[in-house]
């Protein structure tokens, strides 16, 4: 069969192509890519998630309600933070228990810990390989040394943040539901004030240069959703906003987002219920906080020719940087103005009910919510993490993408289509769960 | 290439997961050895972290569970600067850094890799949940102490 071509100049057989990788490099966990294309169109495109489903809900049902920052954190090794953020906060919601001042300061403070190195993993060591063309970072570093010891140093920053609050750099040990079992003296947190000063340093340098990296002329009309709070870029929220006009609490979540299961994909995948995919993570929060971000990340941002919204994709590279210098900025203003409590928690005492919590993890908003009884036992537990919310939207944009770049070759339309993946940092390991397990046995 | 005594022996693995963990009963071995010199580390999470753990080390010994196929217990011996290690049969301990592997290729290509690195992996085959290791892996262990205590002696002699 013969179609005329889009150019109308000349016609051309109507070619079946499809582009498949089977296992994506530079992203956390297993997944593949399935593209089929009909002559100039693109027919599917699958994010194939195959990493199988880890049950961390129906671990915690039955465990203590004080377990679930330890066993959420065992979700991921690069967003352990995140896990245990959002669940202390449901916990505490339950128990009616709020924490505030230091406490909640320093929480801030290990969470700007696990921004700094995700944020700088993804950025030195997964995606600026594809800018660059190099197939990894070691091949990368052969050519750019500087610039590879400068990303390793950044993250190694963060993780010693992390180790200075939480005891050590993977799944922190010192987070509580109630604050903390240790919290740190001023002296100690001043030590890493000197490399926390670098760290903002090379931030802003990060920028810069990521700035003048190659992007793809490619936009889409994106609605973004992220937490927010009346005066900080959010990192713990109890607002959900999108650009489109959401202005939930975090208890209304699943009254306008769901979770469907699709064959492909052991993740589920998450939805707005009125209008569909939606967008989470670092381009979200920074398209709907930018006036929250202090004046540097702002003047930095702005230099590197981002405006305040950002729906270029492949532009989430320079937003990452603008965020891991707002990390850096705001742990050092924390460190700062720090004063050690009297005491490293608050009492919890369990009671019966249900709460929420939502936190943003490195790759967008992590939603927790759980059930526990009068003794403190889990019920119910249900954690929505954010690759599995940007499933659709990575899918939509290979659909919006791969039609403008058919003229590549193979291989090169290839890794431009893994690259689309990777500008959202996708965490599968954490993405993968599922609400039921149901066995049927006769 | 002048060597110090600057040795450092790292241990990897999970010890929660049967043989896996016998990179870390090599080294525990090794520590109540108390031999003059030698730092030995227990463990280590992130691969990106290897080179600032050996920064001021001269020569390092690293040791991890492999599975290849080969016979359980079975040692492999890979001097780190002067061949590929194939890093298919180490077990990742994350799918969420960087690997052994990746991390050595990474330190060698900028330069930060130490004047010896001698990587050793032992075949495994219990990496099921729990504590303990199968008797030849076990005895595997003591074999690579001995073969560490003996590249020590020789290092310290120069």
């Amino acid at each position: 069969m013969l179609t005329q071509s889009h150019s109308g100049k000349r016609a051309k057989p109507m070619k079946s192509r499809t582009i498949k990788v089977d296992y994506l490099a530079r992203v956390e966990g297993e997944g593949g890519l399935d593209i089929k294309i009909k002559g100039d169109k693109v027919t599917s495109a699958k994010l194939k998630i195959f990493e199988p489903p880890r049950f961390f809900e129906a671990f915690l049902r039955g465990r203590k309600f004080t377990e679930a920052p330890d066993i959420t954190a065992r979700i991921c090794g690069i967003c352990p933070v995140a896990y245990q953020m959002s669940s202390v906060h449901a916990m505490e919601s339950i128990c009616g228990v709020k924490v505030d001042g230091q406490l909640r300061e320093l929480r801030r403070l290990l969470y700007c810990g696990e921004w700094i190195e995700s944020h700088a993993l993804h950025i030195y060591m997964l995606h600026a390989p594809d800018f660059l063309g190099y197939q990894d970072a070691i091949l990368m570093s052969k050519d750019h040394p500087d610039v590879v010891k400068q990303g390793l140093k950044l993250k190694k920053i963060g993780n010693d943040l992390i180790i200075l609050l939480g005891g050590r750099e993977i799944h922190p040990v010192s987070v509580k539901v109630g604050g903390f079992y240790k919290v740190p003296t001023k002296k100690k947190l001043s030590a890493i004030l000197e490399s926390l000063k670098w760290a903002r340093d090379a931030s802003l340098e990060t920028v810069r240069w990521v700035s003048t990296l190659p992007f793809p002329d490619f936009e889409q009309d994106y609605e973004f959703v992220s937490t927010c709070h009346p005066d900080e870029y959010p990192l713990i929220g109890e607002q959900i906003i999108s650009s489109k006009g959401l202005d939930i609490n975090i208890s209304e979540f699943l009254n306008h987002f769901e979770e469907e299961h699709v064959k492909h994909s052991t993740s589920l995948h998450a939805v707005i219920k009125e209008r569909g995919s939606y967008f989470v993570g670092p381009m979200a929060r920074y398209s709907l906080n930018f006036d929250k971000l202090p004046a540097i990340a702002q003047e930095a941002a702005k230099k590197a020719g981002l405006s305040k919204t950002c729906n270029n994709p492949f532009k989430s590279i320079i937003v990452r940087s603008v965020e891991t210098l707002f990390a850096c900025e705001e742990a050092i203003k924390i460190i700062e103005n720090y004063e050690m409590p009297d005491k490293p928690f608050i009492e919890v005492a369990p009671r019966a009910g249900v709460g929420y919590g939502c936190s943003e993890a490195p790759r967008g908003l992590l939603y927790n919510h759980y059930k526990i009884d009068d003794y403190g036992v889990i019920r119910d537990a249900r954690i929505i993490p954010p690759t599995s919310q940007n499933q659709k939207t990575v899918e939509s944009d290979l659909m919006a993408f791969v039609p403008k770049h058919l003229d590549l070759s193979k291989e090169d339309l290839t890794w431009k289509c893994e690259q689309a993946v990777r500008n959202y940092d996708p965490c599968i390991s954490c993405s993968c769960h599922f609400l039921k397990l149901n066995i049927n046995r006769d | 290439m002048k060597i110090n005594n600057s040795i450092l022996v790292i241990g990897l693995g999970n010890k929660y997961r049967k043989d896996d963990g016998v990179g870390l009963y090599t080294v525990e071995k090794i520590k109540a050895m108390k031999l003059d010199d030698v730092k030995v580390i227990d463990g280590v999470s992130d691969g990106a972290a290897l080179m600032n753990i050996w920064s001021n080390d001269n020569a390092v010994f690293i040791i991890d569970a492999v599975i290849s196929s080969a016979k359980s217990g079975t040692v492999y011996r890979f001097d780190a600067l002067n061949e590929t290690i194939p890093g298919e049969i180490f077990t990742g301990y994350s799918t969420h850094s960087i690997s052994l592997v990746e991390s050595i290729e990474l330190a060698k290509s900028l330069g930060e890799i130490p004047d010896s690195l001698i990587v050793f992996g032992i075949e495994g085959i219990d990496f099921s949940a729990g504590i303990g290791l199968t008797p030849e892996v076990e005895s595997a262990a003591y074999e690579v102490i001995d073969l560490i205590e003996k590249e020590i002696n020789n290092i310290s002699k120069q």
